[in-house]
């Protein structure tokens, strides 16, 4: 039952694992950048965050077994300056 | 020799993002953001210290405290809250406006209320700027930077700023022009730029070259 009600979040769009590549606005300069950086380490599970300014795309690689909502991810990039336009793969 | 050290003290010298180095920007660090600045500042022969303390209370409202101590003695304290009250999005850039609130204290231990605002563009290759402020002097700033290459995440970064500011009280006027530089690295940043007076009024005659280095990193 866990595994159905997990597969349905996953296909609704509100749960993430693995890999995850987020589409984020505003993301002009690197010093900026430190505290999206900073808080998304910050997430449970979090194994590596990768950020490039001029594609606008911040990766993220959870641990096996981890998982992250987008509302959670749509919350800390916000906190951090920046708006998460689109989570373009999972 | 305190009196020189007045309009530096106004100076906002904590930047957030790629700010200018004498004006100010409507830029705020990210919600329970910490930065800390040292700025070296001279203007004419007088010269001293300021630090800086810095709080996201929110990612749209920061706090700064700071304080500075002349070599000669002289002190003075600021305190602002910066409220970034519009902002718009785009890949790369992001547009905003501030308001700015708060009182300095300067060295000849006149305390001024500190009212401002500030807009600005910010984007991958150009940076846009402009602000008004009231304290002891009424200012006005515009500044435009470009960042000449276009490095990424995790690689040293360099800004290369001009600004022109223009400040007025009663008789008293000048025109500065004030190239700049930003380098970052990551969530350490080191800055400073030299005020050059252009054009002044009679009663400014005294008004030397102002000069800001600093050291500032985030956490």
């Amino acid at each position: 039952m866990k595994a159905v009600i997990f597969a349905l979040l996953i296909w609704s769009g509100t749960i993430f694992s693995g890999e995850i590549i987020m589409r984020v606005d505003g993301l002009a300069c690197a010093f900026c950048a430190y505290g999206l950086e900073k808080k998304l380490k910050k997430l449970e599970g979090v194994e590596e965050v990768k950020i490039s300014l001029n594609e606008g795309r911040v990766w993220i690689r959870l641990k096996e077994g981890y998982s992250v909502d987008e509302q959670k991810l749509r919350k800390l990039v916000k906190e951090s300056g920046f708006v998460l336009r689109e989570i373009i793969k999972r | 020799m305190k009196k020189a050290l007045t309009g530096l003290l106004i100076l906002p010298a904590l930047s957030l993002a790629h700010e200018p180095i004498f004006g100010l920007g409507p830029g705020t660090i990210f919600k329970g953001g910490v930065g800390i600045e040292a700025e070296y500042e001279r203007e004419g022969r007088a010269e001293g210290i300021a630090t800086e303390l810095l709080y996201g209370l929110t990612e749209d409202v920061s706090l700064t405290l700071r304080a500075f101590v002349g070599f000669r003695g002289a002190k003075g304290y600021a305190g602002r809250i910066k409220w970034r009250l519009w902002k718009r999005y785009a890949p790369g850039t992001v547009d905003a406006f501030a308001v700015i609130g708060g009182a300095v204290r300067t060295p000849e231990g006149k305390t001024y209320p500190l009212i401002a605002s500030a807009v600005g563009h910010e984007s991958r290759r150009w940076y846009f700027f402009a602000d008004i402020r009231s304290a002891d002097k009424f200012y006005a700033d515009g500044a435009m930077g470009i960042r000449p290459w276009l490095t990424e995440y995790l690689k040293p970064d360099l800004v290369l700023l001009t600004e022109l500011n223009y400040e007025l009280k009663d008789r008293y006027s000048a025109l500065f022009v004030s190239p700049a530089f930003f380098f970052t690295y990551r969530n350490i940043a080191i800055k400073g730029g030299v005020q050059f007076p252009v054009s002044k009024s009679e009663v400014a005659g005294d008004v030397e070259e102002r000069v800001a280095l600093s050291a500032e990193v985030h956490f």
